[in-house]
């Protein structure tokens, strides 16, 4: 009797104990296994390090440092929120106020002032949320400053890894370079100049490590893990030199304060390869404080700015004229006696000054004769000439490897009149690029054949480099024809008001360019484009070079803004390139 | 009768042995088992503590790497500083070099007459 109820009552246990377990194994086993995973299993992303940019030396232009994203959980936070607050702000203020203490910035800018109260206040206002595991408090802080606040001992704050962009050469080569931000999901992103146009190369992608941990947090080595390997950003090449950027960065910056222009861009290329050897558009911002700047600071004026070429354009008329056999340098002007009427319109010389006999198409390059130039494009024809211009490919993007490019605005022929046609010769009716125009320029340095403009000359993949493809140059002209043009740019050099600027014993092939700007349907009478393109030296050319003033104020011509300082810069890289003078 | 005898005998003497022999063997076993249990408690403990300490160990190889990483990547950018061709020429200009106001290009010597002098 006893041992039936005590056989009984132990039937009776194991039945409840069996009917639990089936609760928690069947019913609620899901979640428990789900609970237990989330308890045990410990899953991390591993960032992938952005690819560097480096100088054509192979010297560092952007690199990566070390940099910390500061968060808190104020589930676990332990102290006040005020508490917290009143130690982290003196930190982060230092932080940012060392940070804006490196840049280089316009002299009237002023950057927000950073009171430690208000940061206090707002570092409160952040840690006051309920139930929040994951509040961003500081973004890319220094090493040192995070190990002050890890210093600090405040549970409930934490660090990822959110490393930095270091730029050693400061705000040098800025616009051409671009700058990183974050994506709308707060990843890095490349913005603007390379940065931006080789994004997805310079990016790589995250990994992810998911492993199980013990009681103590450790990894447990023979746990349920796995781990997916970041995979780096590609390094990139560029063809830029360090020391031709830093000269030429020099002269504009100074450039553009002597004339007062609004802005001004210089770029210098290597005609043989295409390669763009410095690329400058001043003022500029700094791409390690860029959200201090106005966003009109963010674009590569050489790339972006189009703008009216004026008489630079009229080496391409030129180059027609003499490559399609209507003229020679020695044909003589026809219509250069008077103002050229089309349509009822007058075309005019820049300083009125008309030339009724002897003045042949080399003399109408010196002279920047826009009645000589009309003619010549008139006596070519729409057809001929906008085949030349198309080969050049005017109107066309360059394809340079920079974020931004614009093409300008090149008219259909069809929709071209006489008067359009003749105002076009010498470079106004339409609009263009700097280095666009740095292209056409290089292709009479380069023997007639069409430079593919490039920056980038290689790729690096974990230590193996990847050349790019840069296409071959297209022959537009005949070598003869460049030659030719070559004479007589160095002659529109030496007979013209450039010709006490040129180095002693150096021959320099160039072209002014003073356009005016349309405003409102019209052109504004005090305001120009100032420029000069030419290349050096004259026989064996080492860089193509333009230098562009938007809006100087202290005297609104080409030849007296830009060719000083193409000169100037000229004389420098004649010393660092070692070239010889070619006559005593 | 001296069969039986003998065969009761034989019982009489058999039981008694039966069951001590009997409770040997379970003695025996219960002291296996429980030395089984406590040699795979003690190799589980062994095995728990390796991993425990391989995984700290891992771990601690995990924030080397970074830590060397970081170093790198510091030494990097110190170097990237250092040799930054705009601090080189702050430094010239404070160090009183100035630009060349003229350049003066020497004829190179050919390489041809070098080697025949």
């Amino acid at each position: 009797m006893r041992i039936n109820f005590v056989a009984w009552i132990i039937f009776i246990l194991l039945t409840a104990i069996a009917a639990r377990l089936g609760y928690w194994q069947i019913l609620n086993g899901d979640n428990l296994a789900r609970a237990a995973s989330l308890q045990r299993s410990l899953s991390r992303p591993i960032p992938a390090q952005r690819g560097q940019i480096l100088a054509r030396d192979g010297k560092i232009l952007v690199a990566n440092e070390s940099g910390y994203l500061l968060f808190a959980s104020t589930v676990d936070l332990k102290v006040k929120p005020a508490e917290a607050a009143g130690k982290l702000a003196p930190i982060l203020s230092a932080a940012t106020a060392e940070d804006q203490g490196e840049l280089s910035l316009p002299k009237d800018t002023i950057l927000p002032k950073i009171e430690i109260k208000d940061l206090e206040k707002t570092l409160t206002v952040k840690l006051s949320q309920a139930d929040n595991y994951y509040i961003p408090l500081a973004h890319r802080l220094k090493q040192k400053y995070a190990d002050q606040i890890y210093a600090l001992g405040i549970y409930g704050l934490g660090f990822d890894q959110e490393p930095r962009r270091l730029y050693p050469e400061g705000s040098l080569l800025a616009t051409t370079l671009g700058f990183v931000g974050s994506s709308a999901t707060g990843d890095p992103l490349g913005y603007f100049g390379l940065e931006g146009f080789y994004n997805g190369e310079l990016s790589g992608r995250n990994g992810v490590q998911h492993l199980e941990r013990d009681a103590a947090g450790h990894p447990i080595l023979l746990g349920d893990s796995n781990t997916l390997a970041p995979q780096d950003g590609r390094s990139i090449t560029t063809t830029i030199d360090r020391f031709v950027q830093l000269i030429v960065e020099k002269h504009l910056r100074e450039g553009v304060e002597k004339y007062g222009a609004r802005k001004g861009t210089a770029v210098v290329m290597d005609p043989k390869t295409g390669g763009i050897l410095a690329a400058v558009t001043w003022p500029a911002f700094d791409p390690r404080g860029y959200q201090y700047f106005s966003k009109d600071f963010y674009t590569d004026d050489a790339v972006s700015d189009t703008y009216e070429p004026g008489s630079t354009f009229k080496v391409l008329t030129m180059a027609a004229g003499i490559d399609s056999g209507t003229v020679t340098p020695d044909t003589i002007c026809a219509a250069c006696g008077a103002p050229f009427e089309v349509q009822g319109h007058s075309i005019r010389t820049w300083n009125n000054q008309y030339y009724p006999t002897g003045e042949t198409m080399t003399k109408v390059l010196e002279h920047s004769n826009n009645v000589g130039t009309a003619w010549l494009a008139t006596k070519m024809g729409k057809d001929k000439f906008y085949s030349y211009a198309k080969a050049f490919g005017v109107g066309d993007k360059t394809g340079i490897d920079i974020e931004g490019e614009e093409s300008g605005i090149f008219y259909d022929p069809k929709k071209i009149a006489p008067i359009d046609l003749a105002t076009m010769a010498f470079g106004q009716g339409f609009s263009t690029t700097a280095v666009k125009i740095l292209q056409i320029v290089g292709t009479v340095a380069n023997g007639g054949k069409l430079p593919q403009l490039h920056i980038v000359s290689k790729l690096t993949d974990t230590g193996v480099d990847i050349p790019l493809k840069i296409p071959d140059p297209k022959q537009v002209i005949k070598p003869l024809t460049a030659s030719l043009l070559t004479q007589m740019m160095i002659g529109a050099v030496e007979h013209g008001e450039a010709h006490r600027l040129v180095p002693p014993g150096y021959r320099v092939a160039g072209k002014t360019g003073t356009a005016q700007v349309p405003v409102a349907g019209h052109y504004d009478a005090h305001k120009t484009v100032a420029s000069f393109v030419g290349f050096a030296p004259a026989e064996d050319p080492k860089f193509v070079m333009i230098v562009k003033y938007v809006e100087p104020t202290t005297t609104p011509f080409g030849a007296t803004t830009a060719v000083p300082t193409f000169m100037d810069i000229t004389k420098e890289l004649f010393g660092y390139f070692g070239v010889a003078p070619s006559t005593p | 009768m001296t069969a039986r005898k003998h065969h009761l005998h034989r019982l009489h003497h058999t039981a008694p042995t039966g069951r001590v022999s009997e409770s040997r063997t379970l003695r025996r076993l219960a002291s296996g088992v429980v030395i089984l249990t406590i040699g795979l408690a003690a190799i589980s403990l062994v095995t728990a503590n390796n991993l425990a300490t391989q995984g700290k160990a891992s771990q601690d190889l995990d924030q080397q790497i970074s830590s060397v990483q970081s170093e790198n990547n510091s030494l990097t950018a110190e170097n990237a500083q250092l040799t930054a061709v705009t601090k080189i020429y702050a430094q010239a200009l404070a160090a009183g070099f100035v630009s060349p106001k003229k350049l003066q290009n020497l004829t190179r010597i050919p390489v041809v007459a070098l080697l025949n002098p």
